[in-house]
């Protein structure tokens, strides 16, 4: 065996290499405070190691990048555990960065001769920035999506190239493959590449000038091998230890019903990116918050000082550090400007943190941003999963999401949509009107709904049914009031049995079949319905009817009925010419252009109102 | 290695000789070196750069509401622009390419038009109904309904929201089609983003 290594050693020479690697000499023994830089090495092999693994199940364009993470995060075995470490990691290196660069110069070991070393230590730190800027868009998130895309926007304010230089990142005009596959490449292959040439680097000047010795006390020395790489190995242990608590944090509290497990542990995912949503939660992460809430502050044109000018000058100051410390005054000078620059980032980022706080606005934002995350999720885990245009049509196609947004848009200035506060439907889905003047469409064809609408008390009350259209003192509500009150006309039966028989046609609420007594009210009802001295004396029902000059009651309120009746309301099936001011959405089927709503937005939002989406244990329905 | 070394210290003229063929040798070397190097580098600058030559830019007038959807309340309202688009290899239709907001003053027929995008970092601006404002989720700049800044001197936004042409011949007819275009950011001037 020792002739075999002695032979490779001849062929190699590897034992001097070990020899300087394991050997180093350590003035005044090893310590605990020489351990950063070796947690930091550590802390990138990490991030070499798990995003290699990474690699190996990410897709790198706008149609998969968001599909491949969650199925990283939702589908593959551990692999919450994988991306928490990466995400968490990459975390823990900025502040170990931070702690190191904060050690250096506080230790003066900027200065001679270890001034070449400093600054290879500050263009790693800004490989490691881009490595973190890179990194947040690749999920291809709403949250990345957007926070990058600020980052980007502020690349015009470089003089001269800025937009050209922009474009070349982005990849085009505007976000798409072509910025994944370029931050891509910058984050796995760029950066990392010359991360590793800058770190060879670092440590071989490192070693050149050996340890900068931490104190005067008189220790004896060490070698690096085993004492320091024992003290370097267990606190290599504890970072290692405090990702973890991150990652596996979200294990401790309790998450919403049904919400799958890998929602709250390791690193989180957003809704799918959507260029034109109106997403108000973009927020870079926690280490750059003190930058944006900097740019705040800088008005109209002097935003590049805010965005270019003085974050630059600053990273110019850290570079001349090694001058400065060359006068009487100057270490103290260094120290002092990296203190003021640490209160400031602290203070901005404080600031940046307690206006969040009192933001309303935000709060709501990020509330539904974490709805549309998790409905994301749901949509992508329910048996239709994700098509293959991509996740971002599953939002798109949402009656739960897009129902609101299209009412709120296109109904709610005589509507509202009054839910109360339910935990599983969120706050989006409670509308108020500025200015009710036409039904409460909440429910509408539900049997409350329905009883509601023939109870007298109720009928010409509030804004619930025909709140103040010109039917508020139609035939109708006097139908109600004065006829359907007569015992004589109308028993209490037979006004149940008509109710039943529309909740029947509405198809909101299944009826139970095996229920005979039900089904004989039905029957009674749709007999009523029929009857041409009552209901249809105004309205048609299934048979023809000549005399019909009410809405059509045949399907009343079905999924098709409210379709047509939303595209022309004003059609001989519905109010004719007695519609008060409720437009036509959809008239004109031939021409799909020239109508307000397409058919899939109607066929969106009338899903919302009869509560019809898919829900995560409710496949029936699907 | 040290027995193959030429010996070159003896003679002069020998040393001068070899200065030159040393000269001659070191440029020849850098240039295959540079050269051999440089071709597979620069032949993936070129493909690189293909953004450059690459014109977005608008896509014409493209239809965005009816005029009946836009109450004449003075309240600006959101809506998607949606057209064909193209996203390097893919192409897809009638997806939402960006967001205006249209609004129309009491009694009008005119209709205003901004594009949502905030002048400053790109977010999309959102209009707060109570306070009659846009406002920008992300550094805070506050817009009049009518898209000009609040108060210019402390607006983190260059300028006040785009404004984009509304096609007056259609509205007319009831439609609203609207030249959609996006801008650079953080510029103060207002430059078409190509």
């Amino acid at each position: 065996m020792n002739s075999l290594l002695a032979w490779l050693d001849d062929r190699t020479g590897y034992k001097s290499l070990v020899n300087e690697a394991l050997y180093e000499n350590i003035p005044g023994g090893s310590r605990w405070r020489y351990v950063w830089g070796s947690t930091l090495v550590f802390t990138f092999s990490v991030q070499v190691i798990t995003g290699l693994f990474l690699w190996m199940c990410y897709s790198p364009s706008s149609r998969s990048a968001w599909e491949s993470v969650y199925y990283i995060q939702y589908e593959m075995q551990g692999g919450w555990l994988l991306r928490g470490i990466h995400h968490f990691t990459a975390q823990a290196m900025i502040v170990l960065l931070a702690l190191h660069l904060v050690q250096v110069v506080i230790d003066g070991a900027y200065k001679a001769p270890r001034e070449v070393n400093f600054w290879l230590g500050l263009i790693l730190m800004q490989i490691v920035l881009g490595l973190a800027l890179t990194g947040y868009l690749l999920p291809w998130d709403q949250k990345g999506f957007w926070a990058t895309n600020v980052a980007t926007n502020l690349m015009v304010l470089v003089p001269v190239v800025g937009s050209d230089l922009q474009k070349i990142v982005v990849g085009g005009p505007t976000y798409g493959h072509a910025t994944l596959t370029r931050f891509f490449a910058l984050h796995a292959g760029v950066l990392p590449g010359l991360l590793i040439m800058m770190l060879g680097l670092h440590i071989a000047v490192f070693r050149r000038h050996g340890i900068k010795a931490a104190s005067m006390d008189k220790r004896p020395d060490q070698k690096f091998w085993p004492d320091q790489v024992l003290k370097d190995a267990v606190a290599c242990l504890a970072v290692l230890a405090v990702i973890l608590f991150f990652v596996l944090r979200g294990a401790m509290h309790e998450g919403h019903a049904g919400e799958p497990i890998q929602a709250r542990l390791g690193a989180e995912l957003g809704a799918p990116a959507d260029p034109a949503s109106q997403y108000s939660a973009a927020r870079p992460e926690w280490y750059f918050l003190f930058l944006f809430q900097f740019l705040k502050y800088f008005h109209g044109a002097t935003e590049v000082f805010g965005a270019i000018v003085i974050p630059g000058m600053v990273m110019g100051m850290l570079f001349v550090m090694p001058f400065i410390g060359r006068w009487k005054l100057g270490h103290g000078f260094n120290v002092g400007m990296l203190v003021v620059l640490g209160i400031g980032v602290a203070a901005l980022t404080a600031v940046a943190l307690v206006e969040d706080r009192s933001d309303k606005v935000y709060k709501d934002a990020v509330r539904t941003a974490e709805e549309d995350s998790a409905r994301a999720i749901e949509l992508a885990q329910s048996p239709r999963g994700i098509p293959d245009v991509g996740a971002t049509s599953l939002l798109r196609n949402d009656p739960k999401t897009q129902g609101p947004i299209l009412f709120t848009r296109h109904c709610a200035s005589c509507h509202a949509h009054e839910a109360p506060a339910s935990e599983s439907e969120g706050n989006r889905h409670s509308i108020s009107s500025r200015d009710p003047s036409a039904p409460d469409l909440y429910k509408f064809g539900s049997r409350d709904w329905i009883t509601g609408f023939l109870d007298p008390a109720q009928i010409d009350q509030g804004t619930r049914f025909f709140a103040t259209t010109v039917h508020k003192d139609g035939e109708m509500v006097s139908f109600v009031k004065d006829t359907l009150t007569d015992p004589d006309q109308w028993t209490k039966q037979q006004i149940d049995a008509v109710i039943t028989a529309l909740v029947a046609e509405a198809g909101i609420e299944t009826l139970d079949p095996n229920n005979e007594q039900l089904q004989t009210r039905l029957e009674e009802g749709r007999e009523l319905l029929k009857d041409a001295e009552r209901c249809a004396m105004c309205h048609k029902f299934y048979d023809e009817n000549d005399d019909a000059y009410g809405p059509d009651l045949t399907g009343y309120r079905s999924r098709q009925w409210t379709i047509d009746f939303i595209k022309d309301p004003a059609h001989e099936r519905f109010y004719g010419d007695s519609n008060d001011r409720m437009p036509a959405y959809g008239k004109d089927p031939d021409n799909p252009k020239n109508n307000i709503l397409t058919q899939r937005e109607i066929e969106l939002m009338v899903d919302w109102l009869r509560g019809d989406w898919y829900e995560r244990g409710h496949e029936v329905n699907e | 290695m040290a027995d193959s070394t030429p010996d070159v210290t003896e003679n002069p003229e020998a040393i001068a000789g070899e200065d030159r063929r040393g000269f001659v040798t070191r440029l020849m070397a850098v240039i295959c070196g540079g050269i051999a190097g440089a071709v597979p580098f620069f032949s993936g600058l070129v493909v690189i750069l293909d953004p450059l030559r690459r014109k977005g830019g608008g896509k014409g007038f493209l239809r965005v509401a009816t005029i009946d959807s836009v109450p004449d309340d003075g309240i600006p309202r959101m809506f998607p622009v949606v057209t064909d688009r193209t996203d390097a290899w893919n192409r897809y239709l009638d997806e939402p390419i960006g967001t205006v907001f249209l609004r129309r003053e009491p009694g009008s027929t005119k209709l205003e038009c901004v594009n949502a995008k905030c002048p400053h970092a790109g977010c999309n601006v959102d209009f707060n109904i109570p306070d009659r404002q846009f406002h920008c989720p992300c550094h805070d700049s506050n817009f009049e309904a009518n898209g000009i800044r609040i108060s210019p001197e402390s607006c983190p936004s260059p300028r006040d929201l785009d404004t984009l042409t509304v096609d007056p011949e259609r509205l007319q007819h009831g439609e609203v089609w609207v030249d959609f275009k996006n801008f650079l950011t953080a510029t103060t001037d207002k430059i078409e983003n190509e």
